[in-house]
């Protein structure tokens, strides 16, 4: 039997993502994936999913589900968002056990931009290139999800004694601190523009979406009349065009392209980032390559760290039951004095 | 001796320049590389993506690092590639007639030149794929006479359907998907660079080179319709 849900309120860009359509950039495909990598694949770590699976991605506008058949564990990791599990408030990285006529609704909250809900089981979702990332707008893999949709989780597991919270996400707030490795073609910018990214605060404009951001700042000057063949692009690229503000791209940037590229995000903090909200501010602050080499070996360690820490909080799940079943053994009504 | 740069792109890739414009030979550095750095089991490698006058390789910074990845490929760049052997030629049937070449009468006339001329212009050009971009499967296809050159339109149009043979400057395209653009239509064809579906769905390799031939538009309807 399948767990079924249908969705009752979606807001823009909620879709399917899993690790990403990778290798395929060199035929002019987009990779997609999660915008923020991390947390979906904790997401996917805590109910025991291999990390690079699908799980559903939630933006800010919201999403409302109601179980309409079956019965599945389930878990929300990603920005500060409230989950309402029929009536209840669960904390920002829980993991409940849905079943059927419950209602799941997943909201903005405090801070962050994107959540994932993933499921324990088979997300039924088309695969494209052994990918099943949406592929926005080409209509090649999926679309973004609307309302009536149902969801289907094939092989849906109930894991015993697992809900809760996993993990305090407080120290993923995104801080204002960015760390980019200059290139490839800030040769083409002015010095004061150079200065100008390094010194100056920058702010997330309203024009975000899964393609990228435009931010808001110093504007930056090319140096040069510039007529660049198309090259290729990386995610994390801070993209000039003749309007002066840098564009980091994103999970669903396009694969070429002929603007200048002054420098790009690591990848560490390009899922920092897009936590980030619209009027949000960040600075920019240099690396050299193989610092930013160090900064994501550093970021494996602190991944493994966070998961030996989310294992031990499932682990506390069991306890506190076991030791809640004790007491009430101890105190129970049916004890003699 | 290749003239080249190596840039770096954050913690996972470096972009490796031979020029900064669209041209042969360059492409031809670009094509030798990317065959070179593919057969040459890069530790960390993720994958190469070649454009006309650039190469990004991407890699596993918990694998490899900046500095290991640019002593890794020095020594293949300007070594002899097998990318001119390995090209293959490829035929497209294009039909350039009523529904299918929606904007022939303008280029035609912007040109200077009859419907016929540029049929005889588009299906005499000798293309090579220099890339891909865009979307998928859109490949850019260099190699448009010079009589056929026509800058794209002023504003793009919405809602090209997939297989619409397009031309803009020195170069034709063929779209793979439904998509707003700037270039002009003079025909369609059924034979696209992506093929859904196909164990192999993207046709062409960079490098490869392509011909149009004339298909008229009963041919095309019907073998369509297969």
């Amino acid at each position: 039997m399948n767990a079924v849900f249908k969705i009752d309120q979606v807001g823009p860009f909620v879709s399917v993502q899993d690790k990403g359509r990778i290798g395929y950039m060199r035929y002019g495909v987009t990779e997609a994936g999660p915008m923020d990598r991390l947390s979906h694949a904790m997401a996917n770590f805590v109910i025991g999913n291999p990390e690079t699976g699908p799980a559903i991605e939630i933006s800010l506008g919201g999403l409302t589900l109601t179980c309409v058949e079956g019965e599945v564990t389930a878990c929300v990791a990603g920005g500060c968002f409230e989950i309402n599990l029929d009536g209840q408030e669960l904390a920002p990285w829980s993991m409940f056990t849905i079943s059927v006529g419950s209602k799941l609704r997943i909201r903005t909250g405090v801070w962050g931009s994107w959540a994932y809900l993933a499921f324990a089981g088979q997300l039924n979702a088309q695969s494209w290139l052994g990918s099943q990332s949406t592929h926005m707008g080409s209509g090649l893999c999926g679309a973004s999800f609307t309302q009536g949709d149902i969801i289907k989780i094939e092989d849906p597991k109930v894991l015993e004694n697992a809900s809760g919270p996993f993990y305090d996400p407080e120290c993923l707030k995104p801080s204002r601190d960015m760390h980019i490795v200059m290139g490839p073609q800030d040769r083409y910018f002015t010095d004061k523009s150079k200065t100008s990214l390094l010194l100056t605060e920058y702010e997330l404009t309203s024009e975000y979406n899964r393609m990228g951001v435009r931010l808001k700042g110093a504007k930056l000057e090319i140096n040069q009349a510039l007529d660049m063949p198309s090259e290729p692009i990386a995610r994390g690229s801070l993209q000039v065009p003749g309007h002066g503000d840098p564009i980091c791209l994103l999970a669903d940037h396009q694969t070429t392209g002929g603007y200048p590229k002054i420098a790009t995000v690591i990848s560490r903090d390009q899922d920092r980032l897009v936590q980030l909200r619209t009027g949000n501010k960040l600075r920019f602050v240099e690396v050299t390559p193989m610092r930013a080499v160090e900064m994501a070996r550093q970021r494996k360690v602190e991944i493994d760290v966070m998961k030996a820490e989310i294992e031990a909080n499932r682990v506390g799940f069991l306890q506190k039951l076991w030791s809640s079943n004790l007491i009430s053994g101890v105190v129970g009504p049916n004890q003699p004095d | 001796m290749v003239d080249y740069q190596i840039r770096p792109i954050a913690d996972t890739g470096i972009l490796v320049e031979f020029g900064d414009v669209i041209d042969d030979d360059i492409h031809q550095s670009v094509l030798n590389f990317d065959d070179n750095v593919l057969q040459s089991q890069m530790k960390g490698f993720v994958e190469a993506i070649p454009a006309y006058a650039s190469v990004y390789i991407g890699y596993d910074p918990l694998v490899t690092d900046y500095v290991s990845v640019c002593e890794h490929i020095k020594p293949l760049i300007g070594k002899q590639g097998l990318a001119k052997d390995k090209a293959q030629h490829w035929q497209i049937p294009s039909c350039y007639e009523g529904q299918f070449a929606p904007d022939l009468s303008e280029v035609a006339q912007t040109l200077n030149m009859s419907e016929d001329d540029v049929i005889k212009h588009h299906t005499s050009g000798q293309y090579k794929v220099y890339m891909y971009g865009f979307a998928p499967g859109y490949a850019y296809l260099g190699g448009v006479p010079e009589a056929l050159q026509i800058p794209r339109k002023q504003a793009p149009q919405m809602n090209i359907p997939k297989g619409a043979v397009m031309i803009a400057g020195p170069q034709s395209l063929i779209t793979t998907v439904v998509m707003p653009t700037g270039w002009w239509v003079i025909g369609r064809t059924a034979k696209t660079p992506l093929q859904t579906g196909s164990e192999k769905p993207f046709l062409f390799n960079i490098g490869d080179s392509v011909e149009f031939f004339q298909l008229s538009e009963a041919d095309f309807l019907r073998q369509s319709r297969l």
